[in-house]
């Protein structure tokens, strides 16, 4: 009796330690990505979802996109399509997006950083969140649609100006890489905007 | 095709009792026993949940239409006996009601739903378990009953995000059942008015008034999107709908306890 317990215990004993051992290996391939090409829009976001528009936008609804081309090699554009199972990773992880006004409006003066008059959207239905532009990380480095190979940003100005008018901002980007900021960071400024 | 069925139906009668009325011993058919019946009718219910423009978790209820039952009970020779039912009714949908009064009190937004439908039935049941008594003729008897039970309702999260149109802002509403494996009380009035046609069996008409006394908890959550602020209110409700069910069948009693002649 005392050995056919035996048996059964170091018979359980090793079902359990050999299960717990055996590791699911994950068959996806890691793709680490870099941003390409940034290309911005307007938005209108009066509707059910923000549009891409042209000036004049309505000042309570004005928005921007920013949008890229995903690139493995820093040079050609992604083909997702001959990817079969992967996940993304950013090479070079976007860490802060700042907006100023070049020109200044109401109290704010020219150059002024007014990023918290900006929030992020990030749509992942039902989810939808409009996140600071200081803690969006979750929105900068996997927004929703880029496993489709759409990598966009889109930035809500909660706050806009008090009076209509023709407005221009300024855009500075931010990447790390390995904690170590890389040579990738951009500044540019907008075309004028027309917000009535 | 309702009078077709109930004049077919009322024609097996009288035809089976036709042949039922052969002369035959004097004693009465009714005997205390194990008994089971199966009936089909109809019903009218009031509507608790469509009325004040209430939005709740709780999308679908016995409506009017169409009510079945299947009985089984013990009499006793003192004639009281005990009765359980299982029945099954219409149910309706207030998917479209609850969206209507959420957007009332909304206007200048647009919604986008998550999909509802885990709480969609389109029959409720009802489980009872009561008291019955029976006044016995030769062949036939009234029995009036009382019985406690429960009814089926419908839930589901009901969940929208909600933008106003023309500006950023938005929100993120959700109803939440809070109570799971609710199933509403019930107490049932009835009667049933039968006639022997056997030993064993027979046929009746059964009527009965229900009260659903529904006693729900939900939540509702609102989180604005802008501000990031999150509002979270309990909401106890408690409402009562009143019904009434029609309906024919037939009956089978075995295990008949006779008094020894």
């Amino acid at each position: 009796m005392i050995r056919f317990f035996c048996t059964l215990f170091s018979g359980i004993s090793f079902l359990l330690l050999f299960g717990n051992l055996q590791c699911h290996e994950d068959d996806r391939v890691v793709v680490y990505y870099q941003l390409l090409d940034w290309q911005t829009s307007l938005l209108d976001n009066s509707g059910r979802e923000p549009l891409v528009a042209e000036s004049p936008i309505p000042r309570s609804a004005f928005g921007l996109r920013f949008s890229n081309k995903l690139s493995s090699d820093g040079r050609d554009t992604l083909l997702f399509s001959s990817l079969e199972d992967y996940y993304l990773v950013a090479l070079h992880p976007l860490r802060r997006i700042e907006m100023f006004s070049t020109d200044g409006f109401d109290t704010i003066a020219a150059g002024e950083n007014i990023s918290d008059r900006f929030r992020v959207r990030f749509s992942a239905f039902p989810y939808l969140g409009y996140y600071s532009l200081d803690g969006a990380d979750r929105a900068y480095n996997l927004p929703p649609n880029t496993l489709d190979g759409d990598y966009q940003i889109d930035l809500l100005m909660i706050d806009p100006p008090s009076q209509a008018g023709a407005y221009r901002f300024s855009v500075k980007i931010t990447f790390d890489s390995l904690a170590a900021p890389i040579n990738r960071d951009t500044t540019f400024t907008l075309p004028t905007v027309l917000l009535q | 095709m309702n009078t077709r069925y109930l004049m077919s139906f009322l024609a097996f009668v009288w035809a089976i009792n036709l042949t039922a009325q052969a002369p035959g011993p004097a004693k009465p058919y009714w005997a205390a026993g194990l008994f089971g019946s199966i009936g089909s009718g109809f019903g009218v219910f009031s509507q608790a949940f469509e009325k004040g423009k209430i939005v709740s978790p709780y999308t679908s209820h016995p409506m009017s239409g169409w009510v079945g039952h299947l009985d089984a009970g013990i009499s006793f020779r003192n004639h009281w006996g005990i009765r359980a039912s299982v029945s099954g009714f219409k149910a309706n949908n207030l998917t479209n009601y609850i969206k209507g009064s959420l957007e009332g009190a909304y206007p200048g937004y647009v919604f986008d739903y998550v999909p509802i439908d885990a709480g969609q039935h389109e029959t409720s049941n009802q489980f009872a378990l009561g008291i019955s008594y029976a006044f016995t003729n030769r062949r036939w008897l009234f029995q009036p009953d009382l019985m406690l039970g429960s009814t089926k309702i419908g839930k589901d999260l009901i969940a929208a995000r909600v933008k106003e149109i023309g500006t950023h802002q938005a929100f993120i509403l959700q109803y939440r059942p809070g109570n799971v494996k609710y199933r509403s009380p019930t107490l049932i009035l009835g009667g049933k008015a039968a006639w022997y046609l056997g030993w064993y069996w027979g046929v009746f008409a059964d009527a009965r008034m229900l009260a659903i006394l529904y006693n729900v908890q939900y939540q509702f959550e609102k989180t604005a999107v802008i501000e990031q602020t999150f509002e979270k209110e309990s909401i106890h409700l408690k409402k009562t709908a009143f019904g009434a069910t029609g309906s024919l069948g037939i009956f089978l009693q075995i295990g008949r306890w006779e008094k020894k002649d």
